[in-house]
C-alpha cells in the first residue's frame, strides 16, 4: 500500500475526514497515478520515477473542500438573505428524513405531488446520502429573474 | 462528530427602535442538555423495546433522539443574516 494511501486512511481511521472525503481522494489518487503511469509508458526512457501524489499533509485538500453550504437572496426591493449552513448540518437532517414514519412520509409524498414535486422520499436511503451530500457540494445554483432579484445557491 | 455549539448571537436592530443583543453561552447549558438527551434516549428505548414487543411498524425512536442530537451538535457554524429596510437580523451559532 503507498504511502499516501495509507496516510489517507490513517485520516479516515482517526475521524479526521469522512468516508466521503476520503473516497474523493482516493480517487483523486487513482487517477493521478493512472496519468503517470499512461505518461511513463508513453515514455519509459525519459519519465521521472513518479513521486507520490499528495507530497506531505494531505489535510489541507481536506480543507479544500467545502464546509458551508450558502445561500443569498438579493430582491430588488433591498431584502437580503444571506444563509450560511454547515455541510454537517445538512447531513444530519438528510439522515433524519430517512427516520420519517412511513404514514407521515406518505403524505409528505402526497403534498409534494400536489406541488409538482414527483419525490418519493421513501426510496431515499441512508447510504444515498454522502453520495448526495457530495453531488451537492458541486452544485451552484445561479437564478437571475427579470425583476432584479437574485438568488445563488452554492457550496464553498 | 465535531464540538456542540458553544455561543448563540443575535443581533436584532429595527429603524424605528433599539438594537437588540443576545449573545447566549450555549456551553453552559451543556450539562442539562446531556441530562435531557439521556433521558429522551431512555425514554425512546423503552418506546422501541414496546414498538418491538408489540410489533409495531416504527422502531426509530432511539436513533431519532440521537438524530437530532446530532444535528444540534452540527448547527455550529450556522450564519443567517436577514436584511430589509426596517429591521436586520444576524444570528450565528459560534
Amino acid at each position: 500500500m503507498s504511502e499516501d494511501r495509507t496516510r489517507i486512511l490513517n485520516l479516515l481511521a482517526g475521524g479526521k475526514i469522512t468516508a466521503d472525503e476520503a473516497e474523493r481522494l482516493l480517487d483523486a489518487l487513482d487517477a493521478h497515478a493512472r496519468a503517470g503511469g499512461a505518461a511513463s509508458a508513453a515514455a519509459p526512457a525519459a519519465a521521472p520515477v513518479a513521486g507520490p501524489a499528495i507530497s506531505g499533509d494531505p489535510a489541507p485538500l481536506v480543507a479544500a473542500l467545502p464546509k458551508y453550504l450558502y445561500v443569498k437572496v438579493d430582491a430588488a426591493n433591498g431584502d437580503n438573505v444571506n444563509v450560511k449552513i454547515p455541510i454537517a448540518l445538512v447531513r444530519s437532517g438528510l439522515k433524519l428524513t430517512s427516520l420519517i414514519p412511513p404514514q407521515a412520509m406518505d403524505k409528505i409524498n402526497d403534498s409534494m405531488s400536489e406541488h409538482g414535486m414527483s419525490v418519493d422520499l421513501n426510496n431515499f436511503k441512508p447510504e444515498d446520502i454522502d453520495e448526495l451530500v457530495m453531488a451537492l457540494r458541486e452544485m451552484e445554483v445561479h437564478v437571475d429573474a427579470q425583476n432584479g432579484d437574485t438568488v445563488r445557491v452554492y457550496c464553498a | 462528530m465535531s464540538a456542540p455549539p458553544l455561543v448563540l448571537d443575535l443581533r436584532v436592530v429595527r429603524a424605528d427602535g433599539r438594537p437588540f443583543h443576545l449573545w447566549l453561552p450555549l456551553f453552559l447549558l451543556w450539562p442539562l442538555a446531556l441530562l435531557l438527551a439521556g433521558l429522551a434516549l431512555a425514554v425512546a428505548a423503552l418506546m422501541d423495546a414496546a414498538a418491538v414487543a408489540t410489533g409495531g411498524r416504527s422502531r426509530h425512536a432511539a436513533a431519532l433522539v440521537l438524530g437530532v442530537c446530532g444535528a444540534l451538535t452540527a448547527a455550529r457554524g450556522t450564519e443567517l443574516d436577514i436584511d430589509n429596510e426596517k429591521t436586520t437580523v444576524h444570528l450565528t451559532v459560534y
